[in-house]
C-alpha cells in the first residue's frame, strides 16, 4: 500500500526581519503516513511543530523537500481555481480556535454548504442537503444546531464544526493543530474518539500536534518528537511513551502528572539534556 | 486556617432572571498546604477563587463568608495587600501593553510594600531565573508584545511570588505552558510552600494535575463542590461518580517501565 502523505526533507529557515539570527524551524523533516494512519507531532512551544504542519497544508513553502498526497507531490506555484480546489483537497487542517475558522455570520449549515458548493460542485441541491446532514451526523451535531451561529455554540460544538467543514471537502489528509488543546476533558475525549472513527471509516490520514502526550497516545500509532526544528525521535506510539530513547522525549514524558510525578526530575534531566546538546568542538 | 470560605452563594441578575453561580460552597486551605479545585469550564471554580479577592461582577449577590488569615473578606483591600495574590491564566490581563515589564511586575512591591527598587528588580530577578526565564535583567526592560504567553506567564509569576504572598490563589495559571515549563514552575510553587508555608488554592481543568500536585483536591460542578478528596487518590478508582467521570475521560500516558535514571 502507498502512503497518503511522504513528508521528505522539509526544511524551513525564518529571517528576522531586523538582523536577527535566523532560525532554523524546521529541519530534514521526513516521514510518511498512510492511509488511515496517524501520526503525533509533539514538542515544546517553538519547536517547529505548527511551521511543519503549515507546509503540509500549504499555508507556507519549504525552503527544500517536498510534501507528496496521494502520490503527487505538492504544487505552490500552480494558481487558478481548479488548482486550489485539488490543493485543499490533498489536506485540510483544524485549528486550536474554532472561533477563528468560522464566520460569525454564518449558520452552520451555511458555512457548510458555502464549502460543498466551492468543492462538490456536482452536487444537486437536494444532495447538498443531504451531505449537510450527513456531515453533521458525522461530527455528532444533530440536525436542531444547523441553524445556530458560531456564538450560539459551545467551544466542543464549534471545533465539531471545524471538523465537518474540513471533511466537506473529502480530504486525503487532515491535519489537527492543538485542536482538542482548549477543550474540556469529557469533550475533549468524544472528539478523539470521533477522529478514531473518521479514519478507520473514511481512511483520512491524520496530522495531530499536540503538546499533550497522553492526547496524543491515544489517536495516533506513530510519534515525531521535534526540539528546535529537528526530530529528535520518530518511532510507533507505544515504543516512544514506553522505551522512550532520547533524553528530551524522556523529560516530555516525566513532566506529564500521573502517580509517580516529581517537577523537580524535569529541571534535572533538561541540565543533562541541556549538556548532552553542547557542541563537541 | 489560612483561607475559610464558609457557605458561599453567588447569584448573578441576567436578563432571563437571576443565574446563580456557586451554591453553598465551603473550603479551607490551610498555612503551607496545597488545595486543588477541579471542574470543567462554568463549574464555578474561578468564580469562587475571584471571590476570595472580592473580583465579582458589582451586581452579583453574594451570602456566606470568606476569611483569610482572619480577615473578613469585607476588608479586601487589606486581603489584597497582606495577604493574598492571585495569578490569572491570561499574563497578558494582568500586565499594562504601554509599560515596560520591569516596571509593571514590581509596581506591587515597590509601591505598596515599600521595597526600593533595586531590591524590588534583585528579588525578581531571582525568582524568573528558578522558573527557567534567561537572562531576566533583558526581558525585565521588554515591552509584553515582544515575550511569549509562556515567557510572560512565569514573569507573572515570579511578581507574585515576590510579595511573599501567605496565600497564592492560582486560576490555570500553568495551563497554557509547556508541560516541561508547567513542570518547573510547579517544582518552585512546591519549593516555597515547604520554605514559606505559603498556601496555594490551585485552580485547575486537569484532575491528574491537581491529583499529582495537591495535598487536596475538590471538585466542583455547577457551581457546588461535589466531591473531596486526598491528593492522588484520584489515581485509583474515585468513589464518587462524577470525579470518577472525570478521570475516565481524561488520557492517560501508557504504563511504562522506570525511567532508567538519567539518560545519558
Amino acid at each position: 500500500m502507498t502512503d497518503a502523505l511522504v513528508v521528505s526533507g522539509l526544511t524551513k529557515t525564518y529571517f528576522g526581519t531586523r538582523g536577527g539570527t535566523p532560525v532554523t524551524a524546521a529541519k530534514d523533516i521526513s516521514f510518511a503516513v498512510p492511509k488511515g494512519g496517524s501520526l503525533g507531532l509533539v514538542g515544546e512551544s517553538g519547536s517547529g511543530k505548527t511551521t511543519v504542519s503549515r507546509m503540509i497544508v500549504g499555508l507556507s513553502r519549504p525552503d527544500t523537500g517536498t510534501v507528496t498526497i496521494d502520490g503527487r507531490d505538492r504544487q505552490w506555484r500552480s494558481r487558478g481555481r481548479k488548482a486550489r480546489l485539488a490543493r485543499a483537497r490533498e489536506a485540510q487542517m483544524v485549528f486550536q480556535d474554532p472561533y477563528g475558522s468560522l464566520d460569525r455570520r454564518l449558520t452552520v449549515e451555511d458555512a457548510l454548504r458555502d464549502v460543498l458548493r466551492r468543492h462538490q460542485r456536482g452536487l444537486t441541491a437536494p444532495g447538498v442537503t443531504a451531505r449537510i446532514t450527513t456531515l453533521l451526523d458525522r461530527v455528532g451535531l444533530a440536525g436542531t444546531l444547523s441553524a445556530s451561529r458560531p456564538h450560539q455554540l459551545s467551544g466542543g460544538q464549534r471545533q465539531r464544526v471545524a471538523i465537518a467543514k474540513a471533511l466537506a471537502v473529502d480530504p486525503t489528509v487532515l491535519v489537527l493543530d492543538e485542536a482538542v488543546s482548549a477543550l474540556d476533558v469529557s469533550v475533549q475525549a468524544q472528539i478523539l474518539a470521533l477522529l478514531n472513527e473518521i479514519r478507520h471509516d473514511s481512511g483520512v490520514s491524520l496530522v495531530f500536534v499536540s503538546h499533550d502526550l497522553a492526547v496524543v497516545a491515544e489517536v495516533t500509532d506513530q510519534i515525531l518528537v521535534m526540539y528546535e526544528g529537528e526530530a529528535v525521535e520518530h518511532r510507533g506510539t507505544d515504543d516512544v511513551l514506553c522505551r522512550p530513547e532520547h533524553p528530551y522525549t524522556e523529560m516530555l514524558l516525566s513532566s506529564a502528572p500521573g502517580p509517580d510525578w516529581r517537577p523537580e526530575r524535569v529541571a534535572e534531566l533538561r541540565a543533562v539534556f541541556a549538556a548532552s546538546r553542547q557542541p563537541s568542538s | 486556617m489560612l483561607l475559610t470560605i464558609r457557605d458561599l452563594n453567588l447569584t448573578v441578575p441576567m436578563p432571563a432572571g437571576p443565574r446563580q453561580i456557586l451554591r453553598d460552597v465551603s473550603l479551607s486551605v490551610d498555612t503551607g498546604e496545597t488545595v486543588g479545585l477541579v471542574g470543567e469550564s462554568g463549574s464555578g471554580k474561578s468564580t469562587t477563587a475571584r471571590a476570595v479577592l472580592r473580583l465579582v461582577p458589582d451586581r452579583a449577590r453574594t451570602s456566606g463568608s470568606v476569611t483569610v488569615c482572619g480577615v473578613e473578606a469585607g476588608d479586601v483591600q487589606e486581603i489584597r495587600t497582606h495577604h493574598a495574590a492571585m495569578i490569572f491564566q491570561d499574563p497578558r490581563s494582568s500586565l499594562n501593553p504601554v509599560r515596560r515589564i520591569g516596571d509593571s511586575a514590581t509596581e506591587r512591591l515597590v509601591h505598596v510594600h515599600g521595597v526600593s527598587r533595586a531590591e524590588a528588580v534583585r528579588r525578581l530577578v531571582d525568582l524568573m531565573a528558578e522558573v527557567g526565564l534567561r537572562d531576566p535583567e533583558r526581558l525585565l526592560r521588554k515591552y509584553p508584545h515582544q515575550l511569549s504567553g509562556g515567557m510572560l506567564q512565569r514573569v507573572v509569576v515570579a511578581a507574585a511570588l515576590s510579595t511573599n504572598p501567605e496565600l497564592l490563589l492560582a486560576d490555570e495559571a500553568t495551563s497554557a505552558l509547556d508541560v516541561t515549563t508547567q513542570a518547573e514552575v510547579l517544582a518552585l510553587l512546591r519549593r516555597l510552600r515547604r520554605e514559606r508555608e505559603m498556601g496555594v488554592l490551585f485552580i485547575t481543568h486537569d484532575l491528574l494535575l491537581a491529583g499529582a500536585f495537591c495535598d487536596r483536591v475538590y471538585v466542583m460542578k455547577d457551581g457546588s463542590i461535589v466531591d473531596e478528596q486526598p491528593g492522588g487518590t484520584v489515581f485509583v478508582n474515585p468513589a464518587n461518580p462524577y470525579t470518577k467521570a472525570l478521570a475516565d475521560a481524561t488520557p492517560r500516558l501508557p504504563e511504562r517501565a522506570k525511567p532508567t535514571g538519567a539518560a545519558r
